[in-house]
């Protein structure tokens, strides 16, 4: 199959979508996809007259292809978490390659492809069904592409101690898509840890787009972590879309410290009461880099409560945007919504756009939001180098210390200790002055 | 030769002229004072030997070890044996106190070509200096600074300087913030360190530390410019009459 290429104008990309090979004989599927694929043709890509994406033009981003001289981030080599006690799965452009042989007991993690072949049904209730998942043209393009993806689900009361480790390496070719659609479904009562880390080879300029639809049953926990790597000519926008019932958590961390174009969507419905999810996350920019964290959380039942930590350096001329916005339904009484961005700004040719949103149908809310855009403390750098220690290391200290509140309290030891490590890399990048130093 | 020699220094804060002509000069081994009334230009000299950015020497120079201190960045000037004990100690949220003291330290001796020292004996080698400053565990546990009093700030400064081991140490008033005990702690702290390899700089507005730590010689820093040098008496002399009578006679 000829891969998707990204400068197509739409209207050569839709005929480009008429004539994809089917998949599986499925009906269904044949159906959503067409769906998909007209809803594209109508909506196109998203640009900045649309409110959402005001801040992260694609369309033109597309058209333009423009990039910073590619730099080897050796984030493919680096990544690799060694540690036995991790369960780790490849994806190699889309397609499964490696799953451990056994996997513990209460986990399954099939491909999109194997789970349409034999239980239809279940795709019927979980795939495009979420409710929180946004209907705009990125939407609408992932589903006219359907083909890849990964189905994590865990039986009710299952367990999982292990972290399940996602590599996906992606090396398509020059202007391709990379679009991938997963689901993950916790059953009443489970819990699991799942990490996916996205690398790519350097200077191929491209776009991964990976939606993945998540539901968190009653009483259950996921903790979900994406750390992005990508090569600089890489554009990266993945959508998560959860549904999280009574009494179960979500949480979801990011770090982004790769790739050129950069959007991290996450959707939130907490639809039972006392459901919990907690957003987090850190982005490390520089060059003409841009990332754009989006979130929505809607608190829809009663008790429900949610807590955001963003923290991002931008150098050179990079550009974060932060969009939060918290809904509270009419009877979501006692909802508690928390929401923090702070983004340090190393060069004045670097910019943060912040815009956090409180949309309060009920009485009965605590709702907190913040953001703050500042730059590094001189006296602080200047102390610590009247120790001794070199500026680039201060820097990096400082740094360090100002990212530190937004990963302290996600996951286990291993996944902060390789979180950890991974942000260090770029913040030395960053002290050292980003592209410039080249 | 002296270990710092300071002549005809100018230096400039903002455009405007704090430092008019300064000229100092500290043997190894000895323990210089200097007094003067507020704003006299003492943290100004303290900082620009530190190498502190908008400090701009306009003319002058500065000797340290018979090298040019200003061509030394910051860091270097630290590793090159510069201590300066902040009169306001700066609060780090998110850095550790133990995590700085062990990056400084390995900082300066990566810088002079010695080895790193390993988490155990770094652990050792700081709980004993601390245990001698009574600065507690949970002092070194904290974000650097942050919430510590003004007298665990002071104390703080001084368990640097007794891990650094600096060959010019300047204390920035010191001795402000702290208490009856707590001056008597930090004063034995310092004499530990009398050293003839090692020098002092001591800034103070009060004769009552001088008389923990004796200087050698004590200066008065007036209007930015040394307008006297004494002995140790100088600064008894002083508590009794104050500097008008010495500003108006050096005018
Ligand atoms: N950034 C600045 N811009 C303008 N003037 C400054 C600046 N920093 C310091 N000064 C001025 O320089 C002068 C000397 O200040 P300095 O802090 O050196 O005094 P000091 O002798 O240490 O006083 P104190 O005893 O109160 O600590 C003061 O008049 C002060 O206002
Ligand atoms: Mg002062």
């Amino acid at each position: 199959m000829s891969n998707t290429q990204l400068s197509y104008s739409e209207s050569q990309l839709a005929s480009h979508l008429n004539t994809q090979p089917k998949v599986v004989d499925s009906e269904w599927l044949a159906e959503l996809k067409e769906k998909g694929r007209d809803n594209f043709l109508t909506r196109g890509f998203p640009d900045r007259r649309q409110e959402n994406w005001k801040y992260t033009d694609i369309r033109t981003k597309f058209r333009d292809n423009s990039f910073d001289a590619p730099y080897d981030n050796g984030s493919r080599e680096k990544s690799r978490i060694v540690d036995e006690d991790i369960l780790r799965v490849v994806v190699q452009d889309g397609k499964l390659t490696s799953i451990p042989s056994e996997l513990p007991k209460g986990i399954a993690i099939r491909t999109l492809e194997d789970v349409l072949q034999n239980d239809e049904f279940f795709l019927r209730r979980y795939l495009g069904e979420n409710r929180a998942l946004p209907k705009d043209g990125m939407i609408s393009l992932n589903s006219a592409l359907l083909q890849k993806g990964l189905v994590v689900t865990v039986e009710p009361g299952g367990i999982i101690d292990q972290t399940i480790y996602i590599e996906r390496f992606s090396n398509v070719p020059w202007n391709s898509i990379e679009s991938g659609r997963d689901i993950i479904q916790l059953g009443e009562r489970s819990s699991v840890k799942i990490v996916e880390v996205f690398v790519s080879s350097v200077s191929q300029f491209s776009l991964t787009h990976n939606v993945s639809e998540v539901y968190v049953e009653k009483g259950a926990t996921l903790e979900h972590a994406k750390f992005q790597l990508e090569g600089n000519t890489v554009n990266h926008i993945t959508t998560i879309a959860a549904e999280v019932s009574e009494g179960a958590t979500f949480k979801n961390f990011e770090i982004s410290n790769g790739g050129d174009t950069v959007r991290n969507e996450t959707y939130v419905n907490l639809l039972g009461e006392g459901a919990h999810a907690s957003l987090s996350g850190v982005f490390l920019k520089a060059g003409k880099e841009h990332c754009d964290t989006t979130t929505v959380v809607n608190h829809i039942a009663p008790d429900c409560t949610c807590n955001e930590e963003f923290r991002g350096i931008l150098a050179e001329r990079a550009r974060g945007v932060f969009q939060g916005k918290i809904g509270v339904a009419k009877n979501a009484q006692k909802s508690d919504g928390r929401m923090m961005t702070r983004a340090l700004l190393l060069s004045d040719r670097a910019e943060m756009d912040a815009k956090p949103e409180l949309e309060i149908y009920a009485d009965d809310v605590k709702c907190a939001h913040g953001a703050t855009i500042g730059s590094l403390d001189n006296e602080a750098l200047f102390y610590l180098r009247s120790r001794g220690i070199p500026e680039v290391q201060a820097k990096t200290l400082l740094m360090r210390a100002f990212v530190s509140e937004a990963i302290q309290d996600f996951g286990d030891e291993i996944i902060r200790e390789s979180a950890n490590q991974l942000i260090e890399q770029k913040l030395e990048f960053l002290s050292r002055g980003g592209y410039e130093q080249f | 030769m002296s270990l710092l020699e300071i002549k005809d220094l100018h230096v400039e804060v903002s455009g405007k002229e704090i430092l008019k002509g300064i000229n100092l000069e500290i043997e190894a081994g000895k323990v210089h004072a200097i007094m003067g009334p507020n704003g006299s230009g003492k943290s100004t000299l303290s900082y620009t030997l530190s190498g502190r950015e908008g400090y701009n020497i306009t003319s002058g120079s500065i000797l340290f070890k018979g090298q040019d201190l200003t061509e030394l960045s910051i860091d270097e000037r630290a590793a090159a044996g510069v201590f300066l004990a902040f009169q306001y100690p700066i609060e780090i949220p998110g850095v550790t106190n133990m995590t700085f003291l062990r990056t400084a330290v390995n900082a300066q001796r990566k810088a002079r070509g010695e080895g790193e020292m390993d988490a155990a004996s770094f652990l050792r080698f700081v709980r004993e200096k601390a245990a001698e400053l009574k600065v507690s565990d949970d002092m070194l546990k904290r974000p650097l600074n942050v919430g510590f009093s003004g007298g665990e700030k002071k104390r703080n400064e001084i368990l640097q300087m007794a891990l650094l081991e600096p060959s010019l140490a300047v204390l920035d008033e010191t001795d402000s913030g702290l208490d009856i005990d707590a001056l008597k702690v930090v004063s034995e702290g310092v004499n530990a360190l009398r050293d003839p390899e090692r020098a002092m700089l001591v800034i103070t507005h009060y004769q009552r530390l001088l008389d923990h730590i004796v200087p050698d010689v004590v200066h008065v820093l007036a209007n930015g410019r040394i307008i006297k040098t004494g002995g140790k008496d100088l600064a008894l002399e002083l508590e009794k009459s104050g500097y008008e009578g010495l500003i108006e006679s050096a005018a």
